[in-house]
């Protein structure tokens, strides 16, 4: 039986995209990329750190999970009754890994020979669920070195105080791995009801690009799907505590072995809960808007940058979330409160006038440049993809959108969104 | 190259090397000049952090950003490479192909003519570099230098092999050291970058969808300054002495401790038992199939991630892995077991097999990353080796048992290096 396959065309970057949805809910996506020597390909579920409270469809009351169970899944998963699944990649000759963020977990393979082998044993294990109390108990020390291994990176510490910075309650502020203390309460239970919940195939989605065969690969997929699971009629509902427009706290600072302050600068967006092409649009239109604000060409860079307040590891980014959604700038500063207070004072001063078309056009083309860079490699097409599917929109349509997009949306966003109040300051300072 | 492949020689000492890949939308150029790590190691380092700030046509970062923005936005990035002994000064920018321009206009000529104008045309005022530039520029580089030890992992790893080739030119830290730094002033800087401009080697790399008469342009007006007698830094390779292993430990303010080992090999790049010494690394620790992955990791629990990694150019071999402080002499112990193992020909086939195909995957995946490309021929002609992708994954696919245990024989503990916390008491001491 093959699915029927509906074919995307993508003009502006001359791709093909196949899309099918099983019988099962499986969203299927092929992108044929026949050059390459490479195929890669995802298999990911709509859960991540952030899903901590949720209904199970077919079951009364709402069930909590402790903090890093997601992620706590996602090791386990490789586990198998006979050895590890990464010995069955490494006898095909491919590299399998996975990744847990906010909101999804992902399992994926590059390989260069094997591929439809390498296809069935991704379906086959990540399907395939084989947790003890034996090998629950042994991954918490592996977890733990993971945790500790983080807490001594400056970045991802910044990052995250930031996000405690921003948010009062959302659990987007807690981190994706948990706390060694959270996951010393996960046991197997609690992974299977996850498991069973969020690996549905309904909640699930396969992309696969590369070197491929549109046909093979889908006749692959159906084949390989487990169990007369059919598409649930309900929903799994997500339950977010109630959060408030503005930020938890103005500042947070931690102290660490680096050498000089990593600094990070959230500024909440109270612009959320829809997901779709709307979110592609409030996205692109950020991201033009913060390229025109901080980017390399804008007055406030060039001012910062010469008063030695920023250097090359200067960045920022959009972050659009469903249910959540900041802007954030991050690097490291020798005084990281000067530069926060001119970058507070630069965003309550500055007017829709003082975006100019000329610069518009200037950060719009960037834009396109470093989409079309990145359409090079697979990896980041996947899990872009992936990331945007999750919240109902297509990462393709970017440049559609991006074309689309004009001076006045951007002035409008800047009013709604650059609000010195919803902004907040995260540092890791030297001893 | 297994790529249409076109090599033009510019100038005296310049190459272009086209390396012709349709399936790519955009182009990476790279411009490379080859230095040896010596007393001016730190100035090399600084160069293409200035060169970057303008030249004599565009001269400060706004009329650059906006020359890349017409241009698609394409990407500038400088830094220094180091190749074992070898420093290398490199100006890379990424920018979409002609043929996926709107009006299929040529920017490919125009990027590669931006690169050797920043190159060729510095901003030289009153007998030095740009003063603002340069002092901007040098302050960053030695925040840079400072900032090395923010990433743990990759400074204990940089710290054991300084350590092992302690003396060496490849004993030093590829940005150099505060010391020289504060030494160097924008005049004698742009004394030694004339040296530079009349002596290095330099070598350009395209590589994309670009067929050479899209470069015409460039090639009609190729690098016209003045060229002495160039001077090529001798080769990246040599070999490392042996002499008793010695202990380091370094404290810092850290959660988790770094437990780094060093070894000589004997057998560098060019040598003829390479590819056995991959395979006795990816052996080892080069991934999920691994000794270390599956002792230190998946039985004891010990690490999140245990590896170890060739310096093909020094003939040196790095072992490393995140730890809890007081399980140090556990997990040296578990790894000496390993080296053992590796000495005694302990290897099963599913071993053996499991990394030749691993690395083989890489050979092949290497092939669909344009840096990678070029940072394999520029690989190539430091090294002075011939060695095509092909013959090298024949000679990975001959490599018996026997091969491996014949290398396992010259690797020559030399330096275990641990980065721990500043707590004095016995627990955690590793001696």
């Amino acid at each position: 039986m093959m699915a029927p396959v509906k074919e995307i065309n993508m003009d502006r970057v001359r791709e093909k995209l196949y899309y099918s949805k099983l019988d099962s809910g499986l969203e299927v996506f092929i992108l044929p990329k026949k050059e390459y020597s490479k195929q890669y390909a995802i298999f990911a579920t709509n859960f991540g750190s952030v899903d901590m409270r949720f209904s199970v469809p077919g079951e009364d009351g709402i069930t909590e999970v402790p903090a890093g169970v997601a992620h706590f899944l996602e090791h386990k998963l490789f586990e198998e009754e006979e050895g590890n699944v990464f010995d069955r990649f490494s006898r095909l000759g491919a590299s399998a890994n996975a990744y847990t963020n906010f909101t999804s977990t992902a399992y994926l393979f590059s390989s260069t020979t094997n591929f439809y082998q390498c296809l069935e044993v991704l379906l086959d294990f990540v399907q395939s669920p084989h947790f003890t109390d034996e090998n629950v108990e042994k991954e918490k020390g592996i977890i733990s070195q993971e945790i500790r291994m983080y807490d001594d990176n400056g970045e991802w510490k910044s990052f995250f105080n930031m996000l405690q910075g921003l948010y009062h309650r959302h659990p987007v502020r807690v981190d994706i791995a948990g706390t060694v203390e959270s996951i010393s309460g996960i046991d197997k239970e609690v992974l299977y009801k996850c498991y069973s919940n969020f690996y549905h195939p309904d909640n699930m989605v396969l992309f696969v690009v590369g070197n491929i065969d549109i046909n093979d690969t889908l006749e692959l997929v159906v084949n390989n799907i487990k169990g007369n699971l059919s598409e649930r009629e309900e929903d799994i509902k997500r339950y977010y505590p109630k959060e408030p427009d503005g930020i938890h706290a103005e500042r947070i600072e931690q102290v660490l072995a680096v050498s000089q302050p990593i600094f990070n600068i959230g500024v909440k967006d109270s612009k959320v809960g829809f997901g779709g092409k709307e979110l592609l649009s409030k996205d692109t239109v950020t991201s033009v808007l913060l390229e025109m604000l901080f980017g390399k060409s804008s007055a406030l860079y060039q001012r910062l940058y010469s008063e030695g307040l920023i250097d090359d590891s200067f960045g920022f980014d959009f972050v659009a979330e469903v249910d959540y959604s900041y802007s954030m700038l991050g690097g490291e500063s020798p005084d990281p409160d000067k530069l926060y207070s001119i970058i507070e004072k630069a965003m309550a001063e500055m007017k829709t006038e003082d975006l100019r078309e000329e610069d518009f056009r200037l950060a719009r083309n960037k834009l396109l440049g470093r989409y079309l860079r990145n359409f090079d490699r697979l990896e980041y097409i996947a899990a872009n993809f992936i990331a945007y599917h999750f919240k109902g929109a297509n990462f393709l349509d970017f440049i559609e959108v991006l074309e689309q997009t004009d001076l006045e949306a951007v002035k409008r966003r800047f009013e709604e969104h650059i609000k010195p109040w919803a902004s907040s300051l995260s540092v890791v300072s030297p001893q | 190259m297994e790529g249409v492949y076109y090599q033009q020689k510019l100038g005296d000492g310049i190459n272009l090397y086209l390396i012709r890949e349709p399936k790519f939308k955009t182009v990476s150029a790279s411009l490379v000049m080859y230095r040896s790590f010596d007393e001016n190691t730190t100035g090399n380092a600084l160069l293409p952090q200035i060169l970057k700030r303008g030249n004599e046509d565009l001269k400060d970062t706004k009329a650059i950003e906006k020359f890349l923005g017409q241009r698609y936005g394409a990407s500038l990035n400088v830094d220094v490479l180091k190749k074992g002994d070898m420093q290398l000064i490199y100006l890379g920018s990424s920018v979409i192909s002609d043929k996926y321009t709107i009006k299929g206009e040529g920017v490919v000529s125009e990027i590669l003519s931006f690169l050797t104008g920043l190159v060729e045309r510095p901003l030289i005022e009153e007998g030095g570099f740009r003063r603002e530039y340069f002092v901007q520029e040098r302050d960053n580089l030695g925040k840079l230098i400072n900032a090395r030890i923010n990433d743990k992992i990759q400074y204990s790893i940089d710290r054991c092999y300084e350590e092992t080739a302690k003396g060496q030119p490849f004993g030093r830290y590829r940005y150099g050291d505060s010391e020289e730094l504060q030494g160097i002033t924008p005049e004698g800087l742009a004394e030694y970058y004339r040296t530079v401009l009349a002596e290095a080697p330099m070598d350009i790399f395209v590589v994309g969808d670009v067929d050479i008469a899209d470069i015409n342009d460039f090639l009609d007006n190729p690098p016209a300054f003045e060229r002495r007698e160039i001077k090529y830094p001798g080769q990246a390779l040599s070999s490392s002495q042996h002499s008793a292993p010695t202990e380091v430990v370094e404290r810092m303010n850290v959660n988790q401790g770094k437990l780094t080992m060093g070894f000589t090999t004997g057998v560098g790049y060019t040598h003829e038992q390479y590819a056995p010494m991959l395979v006795y690394t990816s052996i080892l620790g080069g991934g999920a199939h691994s000794k270390l992955f599956n002792n230190v990791r998946e039985k004891a629990s010990l690490a999140y991630y245990s590896f170890a990694r060739l310096e093909k150019f020094k003939g040196l071999m790095v072992i490393g892995a995140g730890i809890e402080i007081a399980n140090y002499r556990k997990a040296v112990g578990i790894i000496n077991e390993q080296l053992g193992q590796m000495k005694k020909g302990s290897i099963s086939d599913t071993e053996l097999t499991a990394a030749k195909k691993a690395l083989i995957n890489d050979i092949y995946s290497m092939q669909d990353s344009q840096l990678h490309t070029a940072d394999f021929l520029i690989n190539r002609i430091v090294s002075g080796h011939t060695m095509t992708p092909k013959v090298l994954v024949e000679r990975i696919s001959d490599v018996t048992r026997e091969d491996v245990a014949a290398v396992a024989d010259g690797i020559e503990h030399a330096v275990t290096y641990f980065l721990t916390d500043n707590r004095k008491d016995g627990e955690g001491e590793c001696r």
